[in-house]
C-alpha cells in the first residue's frame, strides 16, 4: 500500500507531462487552447473589456452600423453588439462548462456503479439511459424547455438531465472491460473493496475518453444553447445570448446585417476552437497514434 | 433470428410505455391548461363554466391517472385523439399532413449527404495526405464549426436575399428544396465524411488488401470492392440514428425556411399544451428511433457475417 502510495503521484504528474508534450507538437491544437483560455479571460473579466454596458440603451445611436464608437455597431435599442458579444460569450462558456460539470458528477458515479456491481444496479441505470435516448435530444430539449420555461438555470437542468447519458454509458463500457484484468482482479483478491477498486483503479483508467468526450461536450452544449436561445426558448432577453441575438434580429438581415452576422461568426469560431483542442487532446492522449 | 427480433419488439413497447408516461405526467405537471393559450391569443376569458365543459368532454376533469390510462386504452385500439387546438381534426389526420414535408427533406438529406459524404470520404481516403485531402479536412472544419440554423441563416443572405436565386421560404418544387436540404446536410456530410475516410484507412492496412493488389486488380476495383465494401460497417453504425433523426426532420430548418413540416407544427402545439399531438409525436419519434437501432443492428448481420445475435449452443 505504502508503494503505490508514493507511486502513485510522481506516475501522474509523468502522465500530464507525457501528454502536454504530444500535445504541444500539434500547431493547430496549441493555438486553440491559446484562444480558449483566451475566451476564459475574457468571459471572466467582462466588465473590463466590454466596452459599454451590454444592456446600456443608446437611443442616439440606435441601429448604428459598425464605425468607430460601436465597433460592431448597435442593435435596435442602441446596445452595443461587441459588449453584448462578449457577455454572451460569458453565458455560452458558463453553460458549455457546467453542463458538462454536472454531465460527470451524475454519469461518471452512475457508469461506475453500473459497469461494476452490475445485477439490478446495471439493469435501472441502462434502461433509463435506453428510455433517454430513445427520444431525439434536440425534442428532448425543447419538451422541456417549454415545460420549464426559458432561463439559465433550467436550460442547465435540462442540459443535466439529457446530457448525463453519454458519459455513464461510456464508463460503464470501460468498467466492464477493466474488470476482467489482471491488475483489478489482483486488487480483489488482495481484498480490496468495491470503493476502493472503483476510485483508484477503475476510474483512473476509464478517465482518458471521459476527458476527451467532456472536450467535445463543451462546444455540444454551446450549440444546443444558441439554438434553443434561437428559437426563444433558451436563454430569454434582455440577457444577451449569440443564439438570441440572431433569433432576435434575423429579420433585420437585409439592413442591420452586423446584428446577426457578427454573432454567428463568434459562435463559429469558438466552436471550431474546442472542436479542435479536443481533437488535439484526443491524439495526445492515444498512445497508440504516432506524433 | 426470428426471436431476437420478437424480443428487441417487446423492449420497443416496454420503452414505449414508460416514455409515454414520463411525457404525460411531465405535461400535466407544468402549469396552464390547453385552453389557455387560445384565450390569450383572442385577448378574452374563456367563461369558467365553458371551460369547465369543455375540459369535461375533454375528459380533462378526471385524475391524471385515470387519463393515462384512458389514454392506453384507446391507443389499444389506434386512436390517437383529437388536436385541442386545430378543433375537429384528429391526431392522424394532421400527421398525415404535416409529416410528408419533413419525410421529404429527411429523404432529400439523405440521398444528398450520402452521395456527397461517401464521395468525399473515399475520395479523401484514397488521396491520404495530398492537398485534395488536405483541402477537405478544412472544408470539414469549417461545416463541424456552423450548426444548421447558422448555414441556414447564410445561405438565405447570400443566395436569396443577394444573388436573388432560390426563394427565401417555403417548400412547394425543386427550387425551393435546395437551400433547406443544402442547411440540413452539412451534419451527416460531415459525420459520414469521418467515418469513411477513417474505416477506409484502417481497412487499406489490411493483408487482404495488399493481397488483391499483389493480385494485380486494378487500383479503382480494389478501392471500391475490396476496400469500401469492407469498410462500410463503421458507416452503416452512424447512418442508422442518422437516419431516424433526418426522417422525423428538423425543428431548426422548418422553421427558418416557414416549412410546413411536423416540427414546426409540433412547436406551436407544445407552446400550446396540445397533450394528444404531444404525446403521440413523442411516441412516433421514440417508435422510429427504436425500429432504426434494431433494423441497424441487423443490417451489420447482413454486411459482416461474423456478427450474430443468436447465440452458439
Amino acid at each position: 500500500m505504502t508503494a503505490t502510495a508514493i507511486a502513485a503521484p510522481t506516475k501522474r504528474a509523468g502522465m500530464v507531462l507525457t501528454v502536454w508534450r504530444r500535445f504541444r507538437t500539434q500547431k493547430l491544437a496549441l493555438l486553440c487552447f491559446i484562444l480558449i483560455i483566451a475566451q476564459v479571460l475574457i468571459s471572466v473579466f467582462a466588465f473590463w473589456v466590454a466596452p459599454y454596458d451590454p444592456l446600456e440603451p443608446h437611443y442616439v445611436d440606435a441601429y448604428a452600423l459598425p464605425n468607430k464608437t460601436f465597433l460592431m455597431g448597435t442593435d435596435d435599442l442602441g446596445r452595443d453588439v461587441l459588449s453584448r458579444l462578449v457577455y454572451g460569450g460569458r453565458v455560452s462558456l458558463s453553460i458549455g462548462i457546467l453542463s458538462q460539470v454536472a454531465a460527470v458528477l451524475i454519469g461518471l458515479p452512475l457508469g461506475a456503479l453500473a459497469g461494476w456491481l452490475g445485477g439490478w444496479v446495471d439493469f435501472v441505470v441502462t434502461r433509463f439511459i435506453e428510455i433517454l435516448t430513445a427520444v431525439p435530444t434536440i425534442f428532448l430539449y425543447i419538451l422541456l424547455m417549454i415545460a420549464l420555461g426559458p432561463g439559465f438555470w433550467n436550460l442547465m437542468l435540462a442540459m443535466t438531465i439529457t446530457g448525463w447519458t453519454s458519459i455513464a454509458r461510456l464508463v460503464r463500457g470501460q468498467v466492464l472491460s477493466l474488470r476482467q484484468t489482471d491488475y483489478v482482479r489482483a486488487a480483489q483478491a488482495m481484498g480490496g473493496d468495491n470503493k476502493h477498486i472503483i476510485t483508484t483503479h477503475l476510474l483512473r483508467n476509464a478517465l482518458t475518453p471521459v476527458l476527451v468526450n467532456l472536450t467535445f461536450g463543451v462546444p455540444n452544449a454551446m450549440t444546443a444553447e444558441a439554438g434553443l436561445s434561437y428559437m426563444g426558448l433558451g436563454i430569454a432577453p434582455p440577457t444577451p445570448s449569440w443564439g438570441n441575438m440572431m433569433g432576435t434580429y434575423q429579420g433585420l438581415i437585409r439592413t442591420n446585417w452586423n446584428l446577426t452576422v457578427f454573432p454567428a461568426l463568434v459562435l463559429a469560431l469558438v466552436m471550431m476552437t474546442w472542436y479542435q483542442f479536443g481533437e488535439g487532446l484526443r491524439v495526445a492522449l492515444d498512445p497508440s497514434i504516432q506524433i | 433470428m426470428l426471436r431476437y427480433i420478437l424480443g428487441r419488439l417487446t423492449g420497443l413497447i416496454g420503452v414505449l410505455l414508460v416514455v409515454s408516461a414520463l411525457t404525460f405526467f411531465l405535461m400535466h405537471a407544468i402549469p396552464g391548461g390547453p385552453y389557455d393559450m387560445v384565450a390569450l391569443q383572442h385577448a378574452q376569458m374563456i367563461p369558467q363554466d365553458l371551460l369547465d365543459r369543455i375540459n369535461h368532454l375533454n375528459g380533462l376533469d378526471k385524475p391524471v391517472w385515470q387519463q393515462y390510462l384512458i389514454y392506453l386504452n384507446n391507443l389499444l385500439h389506434f386512436d390517437f385523439g383529437y388536436s385541442y387546438i386545430s378543433s375537429g381534426r384528429t391526431i392522424v389526420e394532421i400527421f398525415a399532413e404535416h409529416w410528408p414535408y419533413s419525410a421529404q427533406i429527411g429523404g432529400l438529406t439523405m440521398i444528398f449527404s450520402f452521395a456527397v459524404g461517401l464521395f468525399l470520404g473515399i475520395l479523401s481516403a484514397m488521396k491520404r495526405d495530398t492537398w485534395i485531402d488536405r483541402v477537405i479536412t478544412v472544408l470539414m472544419l469549417i461545416t463541424q464549426a456552423m450548426p444548421s440554423f447558422i448555414v441556414a441563416l447564410f445561405l438565405k443572405l447570400f443566395f436569396a436575399v443577394q444573388l436573388g436565386w432560390f426563394p427565401t421560404q417555403g417548400w412547394a418544387g425543386p427550387n425551393t428544396w435546395v437551400l433547406p436540404v443544402l442547411a440540413n446536410s452539412g451534419g451527416p456530410i460531415l459525420t459520414l465524411q469521418r467515418y469513411t475516410r477513417g474505416a477506409m484507412v484502417d481497412v487499406m492496412g489490411s493483408e487482404y488488401v495488399r493481397t488483391a493488389r499483389a493480385k494485380g486488380l486494378t487500383e479503382r476495383r480494389v478501392t471500391l470492392v475490396h476496400v469500401f465494401k469492407n469498410a462500410l460497417t463503421p458507416v452503416v453504425t452512424v447512418a442508422g440514428p442518422m437516419t431516424a433523426s433526418l426522417m422525423t426532420g428538423s425543428f431548426f430548418v422548418e422553421s427558418m425556411f416557414r416549412i410546413p413540416g411536423l416540427n414546426w407544427y409540433l412547436s406551436g402545439a407544445i407552446g400550446n399544451r396540445d397533450y394528444p399531438m404531444i404525446m403521440a409525436s413523442t411516441m412516433f419519434y421514440t417508435a422510429i428511433m427504436t425500429i432504426v437501432y434494431l433494423v441497424t443492428d441487423l443490417l451489420y448481420a447482413m454486411i459482416d457475417p461474423r456478427v450474430t445475435y443468436v447465440k452458439a449452443r
